[in-house]
């Protein structure tokens, strides 16, 4: 029982922990809440729906560099040039939802607004226990993506200059740095991984129109529980949220699962607004 | 001339659910997308209380505003800490659970399959059953909701909520507790919302969860945004032209799933467009 | 001389910068007090900790007489009577000049304030002491510069207190709008309210301020007389450097 609760909480918590750490990422050098984070997901998922049964498994490619490639091209010709027109973090916002708005009934009228299952059942046996396969690379890519972008911010000169640009833009951009460089290189990262995250959300659970923005809500919501500061915050963020979401299943019934991520985001805003695992700072 | 009545009374309950979200996202800055959640609660206290309890039509308006006050200043004192992003942000999970709840409760609310047979209101032995007396009582209603937007927007307590859109330390330092001021006017947002929500409940008589969805919320937020932000008459403008788009888009005569997709991908263009061009809006006076 | 406010052992660091390291000061009343020192010398952050709108690390705070307090909250200001302009000239941008200055002097109860629709004859007054009648119904983010600066001491003048914080009221204003400022500073000074003046330009301190206090690295360097505190070869040092 308690082995199903852990594996679980991994599985769901690796499925939140991708869109959170895309989500931070991108938050931390274009710092607004950008919704079609939510529509690459989306597109990727039916993206592997569509390229699935000509490439079987080998659909992964053409949907991850169509994530990256979509993450680019709305960061260059939709945020980009607002930016530029010195447009508040507001507008940002309010332009991505529009946008989000787009994808969603364009996916729905090519895809149809019904519900889509992808995953062909491929099991794994870990020795101890059998799971899908797809569950078991969700986990394993949650970890190396968490590994791989940890490395990369603290050690590469790229990296370093990311968290420089998360630190302080004004600044970064005084020191010479080409801040709408670094913008659009986070964008094709955070694409790619928000691809990996579609196809691997797709396969596993399914898809709808609606799911970018669900999903990304979650992240969202892991991300905050983090405590918004870096990384790992969103990794244990999401892993956190996913262990209260699945005992709260276990305690009721699975439609309440959405409520429960609800409840647990308020009294976190309530009580810690500063996140589980951060100390308290002053604002 | 049905026609165009059923129009009307559709305008009206688009008209008050504009105002009331003004109040919020234009007077005050804050970014919600609750207000579907609130026009939902409205429809469900009337319809409920209504076909359930036998309740006159006029005091299933004052429960729903009642449950909605309570709702909203429980979420409200979380909100008023926060604005921007994570204002838009919790607002938007406030709808989705509340979608939710009316889904899933289902010994309450029925669930997907709605509630039925929702009398129209009726006062003092006359009932407002014709097209012709509802478009008036909705008329009535929508005058007093613009009127009190307009009174708030001369007053003090507005000027408040504005200089807090702007700089809210600065609103505290001349000794607003500008938190209060932000869950005050999200409450009354919620409790105007609620009024549109019984008319709607009792105008269409049969109401499902469908209806109160985030994308509904979204669309109340393009009204505004298209219409003007912190103006009481760009907010009536907004609904009418959002509502009379779908209905030129019905001449073209495409399938309803079809057209119910163009429409929201047309929002979506029409909040993109907005934000390039000019993001107070047609009639607004407010730049985020 | 009485004292406005009294600072006992006062302490704000910023991430290891101390930007005000265990200050004792005291600011007569019913004068006009200059506060210099060299950039990052803690100024604007004494300011803004008597102001409400940091929170000091530690230390006490006697604002007239009142019992000494670990800070001041922005709500207590109406209360304390205490004004204040910005560096930068903060205003309400999307707000009419009149508005801004309404906004000091409102109900500030939110259910008594849905009542209250009052224009201030205070605000005619006002706006002709800082030049700016003809501006009142423009939004506040369309005026220049200079009228910016004068809409913010205009809206401390509404607010009737009793101590008034200057951050560098004079900064980038052409010389015949510097002597429209000191007149209105002055005129402050001769109803007896304390004032508090950040400033560069010595020369206007002398002409205004009947005490200065000379910060450095947070600390006290200096004070007394401006004539004479200006010619202490300390403060010398401080601010050429040498």
């Amino acid at each position: 029982m308690l082995l199903q609760l852990l594996i679980n909480t991994l599985i769901v918590g690796s499925g939140y922990g991708l869109i959170a750490m895309a989500f931070r990422l991108m938050y931390s050098v274009s710092p607004f809440f950008n919704l079609t984070l939510g529509s690459v997901v989306a597109v990727s998922a039916y993206a592997a729906l569509y390229f699935t049964p000509s490439l079987r498994a080998g659909a992964i490619f053409p949907v991850v560099a169509i994530a990256a490639l979509l993450s680019w091209a709305l960061e260059a010709f939709a945020y980009k040039p607002m930016r530029d027109r010195r447009a508040s973090p507001m507008i940002l916002l309010v332009a991505s939802l529009g946008l989000y708005t787009i994808f969603e009934s364009v996916i729905s009228l090519a895809f149809g607004v019904k519900y889509h299952a992808l995953g062909d059942g491929a099991q794994i046996y870990l020795g101890f226990t059998t799971m899908p396969l797809v569950q078991f690379l969700i986990i394993i890519f949650n970890f190396a993506v968490f590994a791989g972008l940890s490395v990369f911010l603290h050690h590469s000169f790229m990296g370093k200059q990311i968290r420089a640009v998360n630190d302080e833009a004004a600044l970064a951009h005084m020191i010479g740095m080409k801040t709408d460089r670094i913008i659009m290189i986070v964008s094709v990262i955070t694409g790619a991984i928000l691809g990996l995250s579609g196809v691997l959300i797709g396969y596993d659970t399914g898809m709808e129109p609606t799911m970018g923005f669900n999903l990304l809500f979650k992240g969202i919501i892991a991300a905050i529980i983090g405590g918004m500061r870096n990384l790992r915050g969103a990794f244990f963020g999401a892993l956190f949220l996913a262990f209260s979401e699945n005992v709260a299943v276990w305690a009721f019934a699975s439609e309440w699962r959405d409520l429960v991520a609800f409840a647990i985001f308020i009294t976190f805003l309530y009580l810690r607004p500063q996140g589980i695992f951060q100390k308290k700072v002053e604002a | 001339m049905e026609y165009l009545l059923n129009l009307g009374i559709i305008f009206c309950i688009y008209s008050i659910l504009a105002l009331s979200l003004n109040m919020v996202v234009g007077m005050s800055g804050l970014l919600s997308l609750a207000q579907a959640a609130f026009y939902g609660i409205g429809a469900y206290a009337t319809a409920l209380c209504m076909t359930g309890l036998g309740l006159d039509f006029f005091s299933t308006i004052l429960i729903g505003m009642v449950i909605n006050a309570v709702i909203a200043y429980m979420v409200g004192k979380i909100l008023s800490r926060f604005k921007g992003d994570y204002y838009a942000i919790v607002s938007a999970g406030l709808s989705i659970i509340v979608f939710s709840v009316l889904l899933n409760w289902k010994s309450l609310t029925n669930g997907p399959l709605g509630v039925f047979g929702i009398d129209k209101p009726s006062v003092g032995g006359f009932s407002f059953s014709s097209n012709a007396s509802f478009f008036l009582l909705c008329l009535v209603f929508v005058a007093m909701v613009y009127v009190i937007y307009y009174a708030i927007d001369k007053s003090a307590f507005s000027r408040c909520l504005k200089a807090i859109r702007e700089d809210e330390e600065l609103a505290g330092s001349f000794g607003y507790s500008t938190k209060r001021f932000k869950s005050i006017i999200f409450v009354l947002s919620a409790m105007l919302s609620g009024v549109a929500g019984a008319l709607f409940a009792t105008y269409i008589a049969f109401i499902d969860p469908s209806t109160f969805q985030l994308k509904e919320g979204i669309f109340l937020f393009t009204i505004i945004i298209v219409g003007g932000l912190s103006s009481a008459w760009g907010s009536v403008v907004g609904a009418v032209i959002l509502i009379s788009l779908p209905e030129a888009l019905r001449f073209l005569g495409l399938p309803y799933e079809t057209a119910a997709q163009l429409q929201q991908m047309i929002y979506g263009a029409m909040l993109v467009l907005m934000m390039v061009l000019r993001p107070q809006g047609l009639f607004g006076k407010y730049r985020m | 001389m009485a004292a406005a406010i009294k600072i006992d052992n006062l302490s704000k660091h910023f991430m290891g910068l101390k930007a005000i390291d265990g200050l004792s000061v005291t600011f007569p009343c019913g004068v006009a007090t200059g506060l210099i020192g060299p950039n990052g010398s803690g100024k604007t952050t004494l300011m803004n900790v008597l102001t409400g709108l940091l929170i000091p690390d530690s230390g006490s705070i006697e604002i007239d007489g009142h019992n000494p307090r670990h800070k001041i909250m922005p709500t207590e200001l109406r209360a304390l009577k205490i004004a204040r302009t910005f560096q930068d000239g903060r205003l309400i941008e999307q707000l009419s000049v009149e508005d801004n200055l309404l906004l000091t002097v409102a109900e500030s109860d939110p259910w008594k304030s849905f009542f209250d629709f009052k224009r201030s004859k205070k605000v005619g007054k006002v706006l002709k002491t800082v030049h700016l009648t003809a501006q009142r119904h423009k939004l506040a983010g369309s005026l220049s510069y200079g009228q910016r600066k004068l809409l913010e001491i205009g809206r401390t003048l509404m607010q009737d207190a009793d101590i008034y914080f200057f951050d560098e009221p004079f900064t980038g204003l052409f010389p015949e709008v510097v002597e429209q400022v000191l007149t209105v500073l002055q005129d402050l000074k001769a109803k007896g309210k304390t004032l508090v003046v950040i400033e560069h330009n010595m020369g206007l301190i002398e002409r205004l301020c009947d005490y200065t206090i000379v910060l450095n690295h947070g600390q006290l360097l200096a004070q007394g007389v401006p004539a004479k505190v200006l010619k202490n070869d300390q403060v010398q040092e401080a601010y050429l450097g040498i």
